[in-house]
């Protein structure tokens, strides 16, 4: 019997797992696939300035553990190497392969860029016969948007790998193992000088503990960032493997490629969730709580026919956005919740988090990753009833 | 101001026009078109793509069966790489009145249209999703045509015989003297810089603009504008083109083109040729005739719905509002017989499959008009080149007589061979030599030409690759690389918006969340 069971292992699954994990709870993540999280930037966007702006937004129902939740997550990522940096009141802005400037909050140190005054010169490197990032468009975009006031020379440069087609996932493992490291670097040196900043795309190791882009600063004294791009992302792979390892260490258990497919209930509690195994084996795993961390669409939390859109495992009730189908405001689908994130007032001991939730447009608020953190964390103090969270909520 | 002269001013850059360039300039008779956006903007991309064999007519309007079987196999026979010979078949149900079939079997023998009954069983093997409500089945030499690709292999062949041609270029008004036109006021869309065309003869052939365009020159064109949806889905569900076997209507054509199907259409008057939104109500309809022949139509991937106007003409003081009893036939009308006006003759009407039909009629009035007695080479000289025919030609088919540049860069640098667009096969090197050339303006050109986003993805993953790779020959043109990436995504999702629903709408979700989160292209970026 499990203190908390877990469905789904995005964003707001695993942050609610850890809210179990630290108090030595016994906890189990079930998830059918990974989410939006591993497609996602990497980088924590959360902007209370606009989720105020979005009425009835879960933003309300969790403000006073956004701090708390941000500094665990923190902890969790760097326990496998993996640095973030920014704080929940601020915005930082980072470069993406495109050149566009993207807001966010907390963001991986590799595309940390402090400072952007003081650099002179900037490479863009690129790799010859990759396409996901083009060095001169970068520049171009860079140069443009005013970020650099002392530019004085640009250049892009390719580094061969020496196969003939590159992708985005052989790189980030090549780079890291074996010779390839050494001839970058090499390569990389005669464009080594002082107030240089050298992008790559964000190719610099495919684990959370690589730091490939530390050993390029330290070596050719540069300053080097990362820029998230297309798919597959490799800083949002980073993330959700950093998440799983560090909860695994403190204990969490986790079953993939498990589809939950009902659930049973007795008086005002759900009792147990019935899931189908990769092979096609159904059986049911009991729990005292629950936290529904499905996602959105993409995450398959929400189905949508013609008619309506429903959530598939508890039946919750949906709220269906006006103009659906206008300026992306389906984005804003999702359960309805009462004050303690709980979906449906007879099942006591379920709670929802993440972008399952009614009036979270990720698009709108630019909070997606950072409201998920959040809403997880605290549905994960509440399915453990910690009674201090739900006084103060 | 730019200033320019030619014989004769072409306006629209659809089949009808492209096809009438290509007439005049084989006839060696000086021309220039001009498209107020990219060649074949209107309904000759946003159409059904059927080559009709006749057989949808053959009851109706024998005149249009007739004419139809026989452009069908010129077209066949000049432009194979522009049309697919796939057949089709037309599909009796149970529910079906067995008395409209002898009758329809009874006009395409009348037109000329070859019919073959076929075991129904072999067709319900061949495609499990089918209803097993068919009855009897027939084979008729239905194909499809790419759009895109027919015109710009009109305007490309045109060009080799001195045809000239302006995109993104409206016109905005005529100059008259005396009772005639002389000229034309265009104004570029992109830049906004203006140009003054003289002429001896306009040729308003601006589709469901036809009668905007009339009425610069003062004169009236009477036009029934009725729109048609359409559904395109993600895979090629059926070889040939699948026809209801009763009396036209609404939503019973599935036509196969490239990797995709499309589903259509409706029928719906509009007052405005801008008026291209499917409507909900549209969209059930279809996919509720849709289940008729395949009842599990709704667990299908759709990829997007899009609609297309139909300028049907309405004679003179003519009132009728059914706008299936019209006949689609084609009309010339010489502005000075009907007006008074000299210099300006509409061409309205007709169908896709039947444009080069039209532009022959229309370059013979023309040549009498101007004194110049040369007939119409186009149904003779191949529209595209021989090399192309092969099927295993990909290159060749696609570029037609341009595709040389592109094969030359294959042959050269490596890495340009390795393909960008995964759905649609489309090379670095087709991308990067599309991207230069004159008549492409921005990314949604380079699509239309290559295909790049056309796919299951919708543009994915491939578009962002597209401006990257091709960047310094995108900043060339008068719109912004991102700003080209923007339109591009906002036409891509214009698309898709009506079918919000299963797979589409987790794909939605996909493409929004890579552009707005992770390029932060659009969305919540600004700071309290
Ligand atoms: C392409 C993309 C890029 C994005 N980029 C960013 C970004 O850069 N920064 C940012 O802040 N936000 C970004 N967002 C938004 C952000 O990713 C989401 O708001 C956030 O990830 C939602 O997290 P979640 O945990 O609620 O859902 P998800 O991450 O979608 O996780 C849902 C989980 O539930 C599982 N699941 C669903 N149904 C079942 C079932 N029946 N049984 C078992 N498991 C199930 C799924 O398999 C998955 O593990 C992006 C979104 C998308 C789509
Ligand atoms: C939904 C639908 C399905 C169809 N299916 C089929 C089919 O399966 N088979 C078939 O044979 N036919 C089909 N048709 C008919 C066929 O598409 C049309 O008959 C044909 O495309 C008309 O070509 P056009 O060149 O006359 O018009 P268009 O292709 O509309 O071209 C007119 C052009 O004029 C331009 N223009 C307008 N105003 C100006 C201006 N002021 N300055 C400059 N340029 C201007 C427009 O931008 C446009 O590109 C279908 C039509 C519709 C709507």
């Amino acid at each position: 019997m499990y203190d908390l069971v877990v469905i789904g292992a995005g964003m707001s699954g695993l942050m609610a797992a850890g809210a179990g994990a630290r108090r030595q709870k016994k906890v189990l993540v079930v998830a059918k696939g990974q989410g939006a999280l591993s497609l996602s930037s990497g980088c924590i966007d959360f902007n209370p300035g606009l989720l105020e702006r979005e009425e009835g937004s879960p933003y309300f129902k969790v403000r006073e553990v956004v701090e708390e939740s941000f500094n665990f997550f923190k902890y969790l990522v760097k326990r496998c190497g993996l640095n973030y940096v920014g704080s929940p009141s601020e915005q930082t802005r980072i470069f993406t392969t495109l050149g566009t400037v993207k807001n966010s909050c907390l963001v991986p140190e590799s595309m940390f860029l402090e400072n952007p005054d003081s650099y002179e010169r900037i490479i863009a490197v690129g790799f010859k016969g990759y396409f996901d990032f083009s060095p001169k468009m970068f520049l171009y975009y860079a140069k443009k948007s005013g970020i650099f006031p002392g530019l004085k020379e640009t250049e892009e440069v390719y580094f061969e790998p020496g196969v003939r087609t590159v992708n985005t996932t052989w790189l980030a493992q090549a780079l890291t193992r074996g010779e390839l490291k050494e001839k970058l670097i090499a390569f990389l040196k005669p464009y080594a000088r002082p107030k240089t900043l050298m992008v790559f795309p964000a190719v610099l190791g495919d684990l959370p503990e690589d730091r490939l882009f530390k050993e390029v600063e330290e070596v050719l004294g540069v300053k080097v960032v990362e820029l998230p791009g297309g798919f597959p992302s490799v800083p949002g792979q980073r993330l959700h493997k950093a998440l799983v390892s560090s909860l695994k260490e403190m204990g969490v258990n986790f079953l993939f490629n498990a589809e939950v497919i009902g659930y049973k209930k007795n008086l005002r509690q759900v009792t147990s969730i019935k899931i189908k195994e990769s092979g096609g084996r159904v059986r049911e795993i009991s729990g005292k709580a629950f936290v529904l961390a499905t996602g959105s669409f993409w995450g398959k939390g929400l189905r949508a026919n013609t008619e309506e859109i429903c959530e598939p495992i508890f039946q919750s009730k949906v709220y269906l956005p006006r103009n659906f189908a206008e300026d992306f405001n389906f984005l804003a689908s999702g359960i309805y919740t009462d004050e303690y994130l709980r979906p449906i007032k007879e099942l006591e001991n379920l709670y929802g988090a993440g972008s399952i939730l009614a009036n979270s447009n990720y698009l709108k608020n630019n909070s997606g990753l950072g409201l998920a953190l959040a809403t997880g964390y605290k549905a994960g103090l509440l399915a453990l009833g910690d009674g201090e969270v739900r006084r103060n909520a | 101001m730019k200033k320019l002269k030619t014989t004769v001013l072409i306006i629209g850059g659809g089949a009808t026009g492209t096809g009438l360039l290509r007439d005049l300039a084989l006839r060696g008779i000086d021309a220039l078109l001009v498209e107020q956006k990219d060649i074949a903007h209107g309904a000759s991309s946003r159409f059904h793509g059927l080559l009709h064999s006749g057989a949808r007519y053959a009851v109706k309007d024998p005149n249009a069966a007739r004419e139809c079987i026989e452009e069908n196999l010129i077209l066949k026979k000049i432009a194979p790489t522009c049309v697919e010979e796939t057949g089709g078949y037309f599909i009796e149900l149970n529910s079906d009145d067995p008395a409209y079939t002898a009758k329809w079997l009874d006009g395409c023998q009348k037109a000329g249209i070859e019919v073959r009954e076929v075991d129904p069983n072999h067709l319900k093997r061949e495609y499990p999703l089918l209803t097993k409500e068919v009855k009897r089945v027939f084979e008729v030499p239905d194909g499809t045509v790419d759009g895109f690709r027919l015109c710009w292999a009109n305007v490309w062949q045109a060009e080799e015989y001195g045809g000239r041609y302006l995109t993104y270029h409206q016109l905005e008004g005529f100059e008259k003297q005396h009772g005639r036109l002389t000229a034309a006021k265009l104004r570029s869309s992109l830049t906004g810089e203006e140009v003054f065309v003289e002429f001896e003869v306009a040729v308003n052939a601006a589709g469901a603009w036809a009668a905007e365009v009339a009425q610069l020159a003062g004169v009236k064109v009477n036009l029934l504008q009725n729109k048609g949806t359409l559904i395109a889905f993600n895979q090629r569900i059926f070889q040939k083109v699948f026809n209801r076997l009763r009396p036209p209507s609404d939503g019973d054509i599935w036509v196969p083109h490239h990797t995709i199907t499309i589903l259509g259409t409706t029928s719906v008057n509009v007052d405005n040729p801008e008026i291209l939104r499917p409507t909900p109500e549209e969209i059930t309809k279809l996919l509720e005739i849709g289940k008729e022949l395949i009842p599990e139509v709704l667990e299908l991937r759709m990829l997007r719905a899009f609609a297309g106007i139909r300028p049907l003409y309405l004679g003179e003081e003519s009132n009728s509002q059914d706008s299936r009893s019209i006949s689609r036939d084609f009309v010339i009308i010489d502005h000075e017989k009907n007006d008074g006006l000299k210099g300006l003759i509409s061409l309205v009407g007709g169908k896709l499959t039947t444009y080069r039909l039209m532009a022959e009629k229309t370059g013979d009035y023309i040549g009498k008009l101007l004194g110049i007695d040369r007939k119409s080479k186009t149904s003779e000289i191949p529209l595209t080149p021989a090399l192309a025919v092969e099927e295993k030609n990909r290159i060749a088919r696609r570029y037609i007589v341009r595709a040389p540049k592109i094969e030359e860069r294959l042959k050269g640098v490596t890495e340009e061979k390795q393909v960008l667009c995964e759905c649609e096969g489309v090379t670095v090197a087709e991308i990067k030599e599309v991207a230069r050339w004159e008549d492409t303006h921005n990314l949604e050109d380079l699509r239309r030409k290559t295909r790049l986003g056309m796919g299951t993805c919708q543009g994915l993953n491939c578009a962002h690759r597209g401006l990257g790779v091709a960047f310094t020959e995108l900043l060339e043109k008068s719109q912004e690389p991102l700003e080209q990436l923007k339109e591009f995504l906002k036409n891509r999702y214009a698309g898709q918006k009506h079918l919000l629903w299963g797979e589409q709408l987790r794909e939605a979700e996909l493409l929004t969340g890579l552009y707005g989160c992770n390029f932060s292209l659009f969305g919540g970026t600004d700071d309290v």
